[in-house]
Formats: C-alpha cells, structure tokens, sequence
C-alpha cells in the first residue's frame, strides 16, 4: 500500500500526469460537445426522413396493389449511447429499402452534420477513441521506467534489502499506475457527461447509465492490460530507454497496426465475389427462370387477370424476383462474414477486443447493423403477409402477387405494420458481450503474470 | 570528415535489430496490401468495362428525347492504390439529362465494395508509409544527439578536430539513408506487382506520377526524421527525448488529423442533408401544384391519357425529377395534348432545375469551406500534409473529381442549349418515336461529351501547396537543429 501510495504521489507530481490529465480533459470535453451536436442532427434527421416515409405511406394505403410495390425506407434510429461509443456509424449501413417483394441494403448513411464526402473519414472521437488509444499510451508514460527506472537510480535494490517481497513491490506499482491513470480517466469522464447530459439533455435512460459503469469496468481491464505489460517490460529490460522503445513499438501493433491491416487479411483471406460476377449470377437465376416459364414468360394478357396464362407468368415472375433477392441476401451474408472474419482476426489486440465489446454493451456498431438488418428482413416478411391477409378479403381480386393482380381496396393505415428496430436492453447485451470481456481479462491477466515472472527473476543489482 | 561519420553510422544502423524488424515490416506490409488492392483494383476494371458496356447499350436504344439520360463512367486509376482518396466516398458514374445535374453527391458506384468493413480504414500505400514509416523516423531519430550524450560518445567526438555542423550532417544523413532502404526496397517492389500484374497501362505519365510520388514521401520521411532529431536536440536524455516525439507524434499524427475535421464542422457546419432534401422536396411540390395548373389550362383536369395501356390522371404526378413520358398513340387528341404540355411544362422544369443546380452548388461550397478549414487546423500535421499532397498527385483529391463535374455541367448546358436550339419541347419526337423523320440515333444527334482529362502539370500543382509547406518544415527542422545544436552542451 506504502509503495502505491509513494508510486500515486511521484506521478502526480511528474509533468508527464498533467500533460496525460490534460490531454484527456480536453479530448473528453470536446468529444462530448462533437458527439452530442452529432447525435441531436442525427435525431432530427431520423425523424424527418421517418415522417417522411409515413407521408409516402399514408399515401399508398388508398390501394393495397399501391402498398405491394411501394419501396419504404426503413431507418436505425440512433443511440444515446453513441456519444461514448459511436461503433462507425457514420460508415456504416443505417437504411434500407424494404419492399414486400424485395429487400435492399439502400445506401450508406451520409446525414451526419460532419460526414463530409470531400475530406477522409475520420476515425470515431469517442470513449473508445480516447480510452482506446490516449489512455492506454498514458499507462505506457506510466510504467514504463516503473522497474528499469527504480534499477537505474540504484532505489530497487534497497527496496528489496528491506522486507519488501517483489509480489508485493508489483502489486504495490500496478496499484499505484492504476490510480493515477484513474484520476484523467475519472476526471474526463465526469466532464464529458457532465456536458452530454446537463448542457444537450441527451436522454440517458438508467440503463445507459449502467452500460456507462460497465463501458468503464471493461475499459479498466483494457488499461490493467497496458499497465501489466508495461510492467512486464521495465521488469525485463534494464535501461527505461529501452523499455519505453518497446513498450512503444507494441502499442503501435496491438493498438494501430492490427486493427487497421486485418481489413487487408479479410480481403485476402475471405475474398468476396465483385458486382459482375453477382449479376452474372443473378442473370443466370432469371435466365434459368425464363427456360422453366419459357411457354409463359413475356406474355400476358392484363385483361384476363384469372387466366392460367396470367396465373403462370405472375409465378413465373415472382420466382425471378425471389431468386435474385435469394442472390443478393447470399452475397450480404458473405460480405457480413468478410467483416466478421476481419474483426476476428483482430482479436489479437486488446483494442479491437475493447473496442467490440464496448460496441456490444452500448448496443452500437457492427453487431447493431447486423441485428437491424435481420430485423428489416423480418420485417418485410410480416408486411408481405399483412397484404395476402388484407388482399384475401377483397372477393374481386385475382389473389397474385403482382400489382396489376392485386386488390385495389384501401386499407386502414394504423393497421399496417411499422419498422421497429429492435432495442436491446442490457440483460441481452451484456451476454453478448460476455465473451470479448473476458477475453480482455485473460490478456490482462496474461500481462501481469508476465510481470510476475519477470519481476521474479529480475535482477537488481 | 562527413563521409567517415555516415558510414560508420550507416553500418551501425543497418546492422542493428530495429532496422530488421521495420524492414521486414515495411516490406510485408507493402507488398500484401499490394496483392490486396490490386485484386480490389481488378475487381473494378471489371465492373467498369461491364457498366460500360451496359450504358452503351441503353444509351443506344434511346429513340425519345424524354428518355435521354447521357451517363459517363470514370475509369478506376491505378494510383487510387497509392492514395484512395475520395474514390471511397464518391461514385463513378455520372448522369446528365433534364432533370440531372452532375454533382459530387449525385453519383452511382459500379463496385460499391463491402460496406461493413468501413471500419477497417482503407490501408493504401500512403496510410502504411504514414504509420509506419513515421514511426521508424521516431525510433531512428530520437537518440541521434541525446543517445551519444548519455553514451558520454559525444564529448569525445567533439574534442576531435570534427566541426559540429559536419557531425550533424554525417549523423543526419546516415539515419535518413537507413530509413530510406525499406522505404525504397518496398516501393520499389510495390511497383513491381503492379507491372507483372497487367492491371495497368504504364505510360510515361504513371512513371512521372510515381516518381513524383516517391520524391513526396521521401520528403515526408525526412520531416518525420527531422522532427525525431529536433527533439533529440532539444533534450539531454534519450527516454525524455523518445517519450517526447511519442507524445508529438500523438497528438501530430493522430489526435490533429481525426479531430481537426469535427472542429472545423463546429465552426463552418456544413447542411445537413435533410436540410438539402426538405428544399428538394420543397420545390418538387411546388413545381407539382405549377404543373396542375398548366394541365387546368389546357384541358379539364379529369382528362385521361392512354399511356401503352396504362391509365393516367395526369404527369404531374411523375413530379421534378422524372421525365421519360412515353405516348405510343395515334389518338390525335392525346398526341396534341402531350405536345402542349411538354411545351409547357419542360421549360418549367428546367427553371426549377436551374434553382436545384444553385442549391447543390451552395452546398458543394460549403462542403468545400468545411474541408478548406479542416485543412488549414491540420496544415500543420506532416501526415495530412502527405495524404492530401498525395491524393492531388494520385487525381483522388476532391479538385479532380471537380475538374471533371464541371466539364460535364457544361456539357449539361450544351444540352440544355440544343434541345432550345432544335425546339425539342415543342416536336413529337420528345415523347413518341413514331413520327420520327430523322433515323439516325438520339443519341447520335445530340452534342458529344469527351471528357478532357487536364495533364500531370496540374496535379503537380494542386499538390505544390503541400510540398511547400513540408519542405518549410523540413527547413525550419533543420535550422533549429544546427542553432540547438551549436549551442547543445556535450557533458
């Protein structure tokens, strides 16, 4: 305990606690302000373009063959939690067009206030930005002449003349850089909700605040990491210069360097077919449909709605439309199992590892976009069977899927379905993110049992 | 007496372990993303010459001015490999008709590319030197006067009769050439893959565009080494110093570049997109409501179209931004109403256009302001300095893609002119094909569209603004070394 607190004391009062204090309260604030401002233009924007499809769809209710063809854009609402983990989602697929014959991943989302398409895509300025990468640098300025720096001012070896055993010396260092790393994170935190939450209201439910507490447990093992490992490392070097080369030189790969080139191992690992070979496919698929339907197929006469002509060519189509949307989901699995191959490659650092699970806690990034497609999908299934029902009540229509073929009675507006995205409390997030915890928690523990070791065998003359 | 010191320091750096490891580093890093992007780059040549070819065809088959849609395809450029640049926000194909104006925000893709891997920032060439590279600088030049301090090295270098300026120069020049051996040697082999790859025409201007390239980055590198030795001389430790070009590396490399863009949207917020789609929205009712009255004048407003079978109360409701109105009809009546509407209403539309084309460009502009001001709070970061310099070499920077909407909005105009010019609103011909007396294809008759591509010189000097201002660093760097230098104190 004497050796923390000594360890908390000469920190604090070295420059490097007050430029790593500064730095953290000046990112964690203007986060707070950039996040908030993106949050609240996201609200609107969602808001906006969602009446906006209710217009258009209050519109169509007047005919239900109108509503069959109708393309609705289904929107993911943005999350309050974003302002702490905004999981990519200025690059990521935030709509879709659902059609009750079809489904398509429309487009990226390019509503944010700051996604300007003239500049690169900046990387997200967010808890995980500043936890991730900030932080995790400050417990290497923390600890890396923590042993090494003790051996070369010759203060280790009177240390250990004492009765002070090493399990406790490391415990005593551990403590001691953990506190003081605390104190920025601590005080950044605060800051930043402070701002998110007094000054923009942004409405944090009890639950959010509790993802907060678990987004800070998880971000607490992430620096026990970096912090063992610097330990690890003084303890195995005898010169700081060169533990803090090292030191370096690791964070650079766990935190930059892995991160940024599994995309390429993805790309090289778990290739994806390109656009033209997709539509050869899907030529293939309709081509195939045509030769099965080829007595029918093109001929129909609109006239004779009950026809076994008309009933054929309406088969025949909805087939074709079935077969290229069975092509398309194909290929959107294989390009979700090509992110999810590169994420996972990524698990050898500590900060993908950190940044997935905060993503899962706060219920934003990859896994949400996964969960709101699914849940589009589903979605169109319920819509299409909501017109068949609908459809069936009305004596005069032809019963076959295709606007032309369909009742043209009205349907009461409130009676059809609504997109709602799904939203996960935290009793389903956490499980989910059960996993990539303890991960997090194996690597640390790894980190200090290398410290301990290291420490062991360490000599201190 | 310069010679002697760089060999010496040349040997001591290649023979030590970092020198291995960046270098194996640096040249696997390179040459797999090469493997990578040049699969990618294969990928979209396909794609391309397909959409091509599908283009040609329906722009063939057009035989209604109403239907005419003139689309222009980029072709994907090899250097988007050494810079991705905006080829990763921004489409590739073009449109212009009536209702179409070009527009950076106006854009189709023909290889959209993954989506969910946005996460996993595009790892061009230029990235992998930025971060790895710069990081070398550090490793390489932090130690070069403080490390020989500690070493008690220096004191006895310089009781010898060696001038401090010469020792600099030897110890500068010897880090610099270590840290160009992987650099060259990847790039080198980076550009090898690319031409037994076939994936490319490499004319002269591809060799001028990579050789220009690779002078930049080295200019780059020498920045970042330079920065290293400032801080070395600068401090009398070499932990104070390697801690002290980490944390300007932080906050130069990481923090400036990804936060300068936020600020800079406080301060000259660009409008959101809703904003831009409710003015849309906004004009395409009003030109909706325009549109009834012109249908009032000219006959009741229950009036109905025969449309190949399809029955219409009206064209208004195909609103602003749909033309192709098709009437295969002999029907007299209908044919004559059809020629007053177009008539009428086509040159409405093109008024309203002429609005939507001044919004679209106001909020081009302002876009442009944003990213102006991202720029000059990130002027400063040697690595923004690099990429956007690059991306201007590379012809992925945002003035490219300008150079060539601008062409195309003036071929627009062009259009516009001939369809007045030829009183197209007022023929059959705009939306049937059976009265036709002219068989030669629309698209045939209209004016021509050749995109001028503007020579390597203007790349150059889109990308001169960056060079300046890292060689200015480069200088400033090198003053302030041999002013601290000259006055370091050995012991």
């Amino acid at each position: 305990m004497k050796i923390a607190k000594k360890d908390i004391l000469e920190n604090v009062m070295d420059f490097k606690f007050m430029l790593i204090l500064l730095l953290s309260i000046i990112t964690f604030s203007s986060s707070a302000i950039v996040q908030s401002m993106r949050y609240l233009d996201r609200v609107g924007s969602s808001a906006y373009f969602g009446n906006n499809e209710q217009v258009k769809i209050k519109e169509k209710s007047g005919s239900l063959s109108a509503l069959l063809n109708h393309n609705q854009v289904v929107f993911l609402p943005p999350n309050p939690l974003e302002f702490a983990v905004s999981g990519n989602y200025s690059s990521l697929p935030d709509r879709v067009a659902v059609s009750p014959l079809q489904f398509r991943v429309d487009s990226i989302n390019v509503e944010n206030g700051q996604a300007n398409p003239l500049g690169d895509t900046p990387l997200d300025f967010d808890w995980t930005f500043i936890i991730g990468i900030v932080l995790s640098f400050g417990a290497i300025v923390f600890t890396y002449d923590s042993i090494s720096g003790e051996k070369e001012k010759g203060t280790l070896r009177i240390i250990f003349a004492n009765t002070v055993d090493k399990y406790r010396f490391l415990l005593g260092k551990f403590t001691g850089s953990f506190l003081t790393l605390c104190i920025p994170l601590v005080f950044g935190v605060v800051i930043n909700l402070l701002v998110v939450t007094v000054y923009f209201k942004l409405p944090l439910s009890p639950g959010h605040y509790m993802g907060i507490l678990i987004i800070l447990f998880t971000a607490s093992i992430y620096l026990s990491f970096f912090i063992s490992l610097g330990l690890a490392v003084s303890s195995l070097v005898d010169r700081s210069m060169k533990s803090l080369a090292v030191l370096f030189f690791a964070w650079v790969f766990l935190v930059l360097l892995i991160p940024s080139t599994s995309g390429i191992f993805g790309n090289l690992l778990h290739p994806v077919m390109n656009s033209t070979n997709l539509k050869q496919i899907q030529d293939k698929a309709v081509q195939d449909i045509r030769e099965k339907y080829k007595e029918t197929y093109g001929r129909v006469d609109f006239s004779k709605p009950f026809s076994k002509e008309t009933i054929l060519w309406v088969k025949a189509t909805n087939e074709t439309i079935d077969a290229v949307q069975k092509v398309k989901n194909n290929h959107l699995t294989d390009l979700m199992a090509q992110a999810q191959f590169a994420r996972n490659f990524s698990f050898i650092s500590p900060f993908s590892i950190f940044k997935y699970s905060t993503e899962n806690i706060s219920d934003s990034g990859f896994p949400r976009v996964r969960s709101f497609l699914k849940g589009a999908q589903r979605y169109r299934q319920d819509l299409l069977e909501f017109l068949i029902r609908e459809d069936k009540k009305d004596p005069q229509s032809p019963h076959l899927l295709f606007s032309h073929f369909f009742s043209r009675k009205p349907v009461d507006f409130n009676n059809i379905p609504r997109f709602t995205p799904g939203k996960s409390s935290l009793s389903e997030t956490l499980p989910r993110s059960f996993i990539y915890i303890l991960f997090l928690t194996v690597y640390a523990l790894i980190a200090f049992a290398a410290a301990f070791t290291a420490i062991i065998q360490y000599d201190v003359r | 007496m310069t010679y002697p010191i760089f060999i010496k320091e040349m040997r001591e750096n290649v023979s030590s372990f970092k020198f291995l490891v960046f270098f194996v580093l640096v040249f696997l890093l390179v040459n797999l993303d090469m493997m990578v992007l040049i699969r990618l780059h294969k990928d979209k040549t396909q794609d391309f010459d397909r959409v091509r070819n599908e283009m040609t065809e329906t722009m063939n088959g057009i035989d209604i001015y109403s239907d005419m849609v003139v689309k222009h395809i980029l072709k994907p450029g090899i250097f988007s490999l050494f810079r991705e640049g905006l080829d990763r926000n921004i489409g590739n194909v073009y449109k212009v008709s009536i209702p179409d104006i070009p527009s950076i925000e106006n854009t189709e893709k023909t290889t959209p590319g993954n989506l969910f891997m946005a996460e996993f920032a595009g790892l061009d060439l230029t990235r992998i030197f930025i971060l790895v590279m710069s990081i070398m600088a550090i490793f390489w030049g932090h130690n070069a006067v403080s490390g020989e301090k500690e070493d008690r090295t220096l004191g006895l270098v310089l009781s010898n009769p060696v001038s401090r300026s010469v020792f600099l120069l030897g110890k500068i020049a010897a880090g610099l050439a270590a840290l160009l051996i992987p650099f060259l040697f990847s790039f080198i082999t980076g550009i090898f893959i690319i031409l037994f790859s076939g994936s490319a025409d490499w004319g002269p201007t591809p060799w001028l565009i990579a050789g220009t390239y690779l002078v930049f980055s080295m200019l780059f590198i020498a920045v970042c080494y330079f920065i290293s030795v400032f801080i070395s001389v600068l401090t009398h430790k070499s932990s104070t110093a390697l801690l002290s070009a980490l944390l300007v590396w932080i906050v130069l490399f990481l923090v400036v570049p990804n936060i300068s863009p936020y600020i800079s949207g406080e301060i000259k917020q660009a409008p959101p997109r809703q904003k831009l789609t409710a003015e849309l929205d906004n004009l395409d009712n009003e030109f909706k409501k325009e549109v009834v009255e012109i249908e009032k004048k000219i006959k009741p407003a229950n009036f109905i179209i025969d449309i190949k079978g399809n029955f219409m109360p009206g064209f208004n409701l195909f609103g602003l931004f749909t033309t192709g109105v098709r009437v295969e009809t002999n029907y007299q009546p209908t044919l004559d109403y059809m020629k007053e509407y177009v008539s009428r209403v086509e040159p409405l539309r093109l008024t309203y256009m002429d609005k939507i084309e001044k919004i679209t460009l106001d909020r081009i502009n302002r876009l442009k302001a944003h990213k102006k001001l991202t720029d000059i709070l990130s002027g400063f970061s040697p690595a923004y300095l690099f990429s956007g310099g690059a991306a201007a070499l590379c012809g992925t920077d945002a003035e490219a893609y300008e150079t060539f909407i601008r062409q195309f909005r003036l071929y627009r105009a062009q259009l516009v002119d001939y369809f007045h010019r030829n009183r197209v609103f007022n023929s059959y011909d705009y939306f049937t094909s059976q009265f036709s007396k002219d068989k030669t294809r629309i698209i045939d008759r209209i004016p021509s569209f050749k995109y001028n591509e503007r020579p390597f010189i203007e790349r150059f000097n889109r990308a001169l603004g960056q060079w300046i201002f890292l060689v200015l660093e480069l200088i400033a760097l090198w003053l302030g070394c041999v002013v601290l230098f000259m006055k370091y104190d050995p012991r």
